[in-house]
């Protein structure tokens, strides 16, 4: 049985699997393509078979003159026929092109697909944080382009978790107060980090929900900042 | 009289003076495509359109290759063929 969930890996899988049975579907049918091209263009010596075939079945032609004239038109068939060989060269490099062009098409559509999957599932799974931009002189934090305005309490502890999250670091409450006190870590309790924490939580997620679900329009009232489609009731 | 003046006549023909079976045949060569068309000596073995056509073949030298035999006839028709095979009259 199928699992309900699908990931981006997935259908990255999938993506790939279709990509290489494309070129290959691609490439098998300009080959036929091309066979058929060349075996049904005519050889260099059509033009010579079918002026000895009027040779042979006429047998009024046999008069010098006319064995010349029939020489003459077998000699511009010749000359006709290595027009032909470049046209067949011509023809076998626009085959090349097309098979080349064709993949590429294969490639960019199926990397599109992949693309607009992932983005519907990055979509799903909720914010994601693209760039977190932090002014302390202006006391303002900036969140994939949301303002928000933090005391000088809350942007100090937002920085001091922003400078650890750069040096792959995990701090405990006590630590958190330590570098915002600037007293050792051994006088500092849990319990004044975890409320500085709780604090920077309540600020920034307020702003976070007033600006993204629950809109204040001034001197109105409220409403949820989102498209009414996506409402379900259960 | 007019018998000698025949004579003299046939051995004008060379050493074809006493044959009585000839042919004329289509004949190609390849690279450039190059036609003619030949009158040819038979010998009285292979005197028949069916026969004829390996002997011929057999014969054809410089490249040419024998397409087809039109007909086989004697002295008769020689006259009215000459002009048409031109350089190719009895030349093989």
């Amino acid at each position: 049985m199928q699992d309900n969930t699908t990931s981006a890996s997935e259908s990255r899988i999938t993506g790939t699997r279709v990509v290489q049975l494309g070129i290959v579907a691609v490439v098998a049918i300009l080959a036929v393509a091309a066979f058929l091209l060349f075996s049904y263009l005519p050889d260099a010596g059509a033009f010579n078979d079918a002026v000895e075939e009027i040779f042979v079945v006429n047998d009024a032609l046999t008069t010098t003159e006319s064995i010349r004239i029939l020489e003459i038109l077998a000699q511009s068939g010749t000359t006709f026929s290595k027009v032909l060989a470049s046209y067949r060269a011509i023809i076998f490099v626009l085959i090349v092109f097309a098979t080349a062009l064709l993949i590429a098409c294969l490639v960019f559509l199926v990397t599109i697909i992949t693309l607009n999957r992932r983005m519907h599932e990055i979509e799903k799974s909720g914010i994601q944080v693209a760039s977190l931009v932090v002014s302390r002189e202006e006391g303002v934090v900036y969140l994939n382009n949301m303002e928000f305005k933090l005391t000088a309490a809350a942007m100090e502890t937002l920085s001091v978790l922003a400078e650890a999250r750069m040096d792959d670091d995990v701090l405990s409450g006590a630590e958190i107060e330590s570098m915002v006190s600037g007293k050792p870590a051994s006088d500092c309790e849990e319990a004044a980090g975890a409320t500085r924490i709780k604090r920077l939580r309540d600020t920034l997620g307020n702003q976070m929900v007033s600006e993204l679900l629950v809109k204040n329009i001034a001197r109105r009232g409220y409403m949820l900042a989102i498209d009414k489609d996506v409402i379900k009731m259960i | 009289m007019k018998q000698l003046i025949l004579s003299l006549a046939l051995m004008g023909l060379a050493s074809t003076a006493n044959a009585t079976c000839f042919a004329d045949y289509k004949a190609k060569m390849d690279n450039p495509l190059r036609l003619h068309y030949g009158v040819i000596e038979l010998p009285d073995s292979a005197c028949s359109v069916g026969a004829a056509a390996s002997n011929i073949a057999g014969r054809l030298t410089g490249g040419w290759q024998l397409l087809e035999v039109m007909s086989v006839f004697d002295e008769a028709g020689l006259d009215s063929r000459r002009d048409r095979a031109g350089q190719y009259y009895l030349r093989f």
